[in-house]
């Protein structure tokens, strides 16, 4: 088995002018399973962020001495590992809210948060940010220098095109999954398109116009919704501004639950379909602010992006495709400690052992190719490759190879925020007030969002959609008693106490339903049932 | 029907329609006990659990 790295705990660099918070932080931190990073200055910050290559930047925007916070946020965003971590701008109150919305624009802080902060709070971000990230894929990988994949990997960028000859779907799903952004992943090949959409770096929802993979489709072909529902649901859904998913859900065509996991399962099937796509065209569409970004459906939160990518490719990839992946590499191949994080969601002891064990010996790609079982066995090929995608495998750049990275990706950060420094500068003061004002309002928003999200894990999610199913199902069986609909009410209420089985009063309205089936009994018991 | 009796003990009305399901499906013995504990837990269909355990004897 293989064991995770000693050093394999984040890195958070909190950067604050006051002793006291620098305590503080360093306490909870350690509290919460990461390695603090302390600096009182900017100048000291950036000293420890090259050396120490964090996971994530906390900093506050007011720092003593030489250097601001935004001055920080720059410097470390214009670096190629700090253009994908996280960043989090502390703000000393609403006197520095100019400030605070030139970092949100300027420099694409993924979020802020207003003194005092509470440690506990401030740690639920970080850890929310870097959810789904594996381990040590930030701080320690070649990734963020690799050539082929510096472009998607540019925090700056919001739109990308091209064909899938050029770049596959795997390298694609890796853009958001490395840098946890939100946005639209679409692929057209002749007539057939499909789109993904993730959220924080998660892909939560998926259609597409091939026959049977649609949504509503799905549902109907696979009986959990029946058909004339669907039509009815449909006709109800034009004039409403709420998406099909929670019409069928609301009209109690399907339990929420059942539409959560089958949604996920709809998933799955596209994309499983899209990794088998060699050729077409693509556009990738970014947003810098996940909150702003609305999922059409359920928000999944089952199966990371690794999942996809590395069944994706297990399925999917020839052997000279994976060789042409590899080929790309140009220096030194080791495992990170992010492997056994990322196989660790494949049930396949051989993957997780052998082929790890197997790369420990190897050295450059050339000479990793022709090693067994790499030579013979295209699963394992397929392994690694998946592996080299996703980080679990990166490579040790030369100097020159990273300088020239370096300057590659700094200029285009700088030509594109000249442009926006640019921009700013032309803006009339109510236009840039107006923008300041909607930017506070996304935030709040954000803020909003995001403490209700703590609320909830998981379970807590099934537990509310059975619970959402139970009320709608009880609505609706009422309904059915009313209109002398026995037999449907009954059924109806049958499945409400079945999520439900807690609520007491209503197994007195199926008992109810129970009784008005029957057309005969005695003449008390028909008596009892014309209350109203 | 039963466990939801049991959920809520200190209240008449659920042994009450448990009672008309009982006496329905043809267990006169039970619902005759179950209408009973109805009664004495102040259901609010005390009265048509009275007439009923009349119908039953």
């Amino acid at each position: 088995m293989i064991e995770a790295a000693a050093t394999n705990l984040r890195k958070v660099l909190l950067v604050d002018g006051e002793a006291i918070l620098r305590e503080v932080y360093t306490e909870e931190a350690r509290r919460a399973g990461l390695e603090p990073l302390v600096a009182a200055g900017a100048e000291d910050a950036w000293r420890i962020f090259r050396d120490e290559q964090p996971d994530v930047v906390v900093t506050d925007l007011d720092l003593p001495g030489e250097g601001s916070g935004a001055d920080l946020i720059q410097r470390v965003r214009a670096t190629s590992l700090g253009a994908i971590i996280p960043v989090i701008a502390v703000s000393p109150g609403k006197r520095a809210i100019r400030g605070v919305t030139d970092a949100v624009i300027l420099h694409d802080v993924d979020d802020f948060l207003d003194k005092p902060v509470h440690g506990e709070r401030l740690l639920w971000r970080i850890t929310e940010l870097v959810e789904g990230r594996p381990i040590g894929v930030l701080s320690q990988s070649g990734n963020a220098n690799d050539l082929d994949r510096a472009v998607s990997l540019d925090r700056t960028l919001d739109f990308l095109q091209g064909r899938l000859e050029e770049r596959d779907v795997a390298t694609l799903f890796f853009s958001f999954f490395a840098t946890g952004r939100s946005g639209k992943l679409c692929v057209m090949e002749g007539k057939e398109v499909i789109q993904v959409w993730f959220h924080r770096g998660w892909p939560v929802f998926a259609e597409s116009n091939i026959d049977g993979m649609d949504l509503s489709q799905w549902l109907v072909r696979g009986g959990k919704v029946d058909g004339d529902a669907m039509a009815e649901a449909r006709t109800e859904w034009m004039d409403v501004d709420r998406s099909l998913g929670v019409v069928l859900i609301s009209r109690g065509a399907i339990s929420a639950r059942t539409m959560f996991e089958e949604n996920q399962a709809n998933v799955d099937a596209v994309i499983a379909t899209l990794f088998s796509w060699t050729v077409g065209n693509y556009y990738v569409e970014y947003s810098q602010s996940p909150m702003t970004y609305e999922p059409p459906e359920t928000v999944s939160l089952q199966r990371s992006p690794t999942h996809y990518v590395v069944e994706g490719i297990r399925g999917h990839y020839s052997r000279e495709r994976c060789t042409e992946i590899l080929s790309t590499a140009q220096g030194r191949l080791e495992v990170s400690d992010a492997a056994p994080f990322i196989l660790r969601e494949l049930v396949d002891p051989y993957y997780y052992e052998n082929v790890i064990a197997q790369m420990g010996q190897g050295g450059t790609a050339p000479k990793l190719l022709q090693m067994h079982p790499f030579d013979k066995d295209d699963d394992a090929l397929r392994a690694v490759c998946a592996l080299w995608v996703v980080g679990g495998v990166v490579e040790k750049i030369s100097a020159e190879q990273l300088r020239r990275v370096r300057r590659s990706t700094a200029s285009q950060a700088d030509r594109i925020r000249e442009a926006v420094a640019s921009a700013a500068s032309r803006e009339h003061p109510d236009v840039r007030a107006a923008r300041e004002a909607r930017i506070r309002a996304r935030l709040d928003r954000r803020k909003k969002r995001a403490a209700e999200r703590r609320k909830s894990d998981v379970a807590s999610i099934m537990n509310a959609l059975d619970k959402v199913s139970a009320e709608v199902a009880y609505e609706n069986g009422v309904k059915l008693l009313a209109r002398r609909r026995y037999d449907e009410a009954a059924r109806t209420l049958e499945e409400a106490v079945r999520l439900a089985p807690h609520m007491a009063k209503w197994y007195s309205t199926l008992a109810q339903a129970y009784l008005a089936m029957e057309d005969a009994g005695p003449e008390e018991l028909d008596k009892a049932l014309q209350r109203p | 029907m039963k466990r939801g009796a049991a959920l809520d003990p200190r209240n008449g009305e659920p042994y009450h329609w448990l009672g008309m399901v009982l006496m329905r499906m043809g267990h006169p013995d039970e619902a005759r006990i179950t209408l009973r504990r109805s009664i004495e837990l102040g259901s609010p269909h005390a009265e048509q659990s009275r007439s009923l355990l009349a119908s039953l004897g």
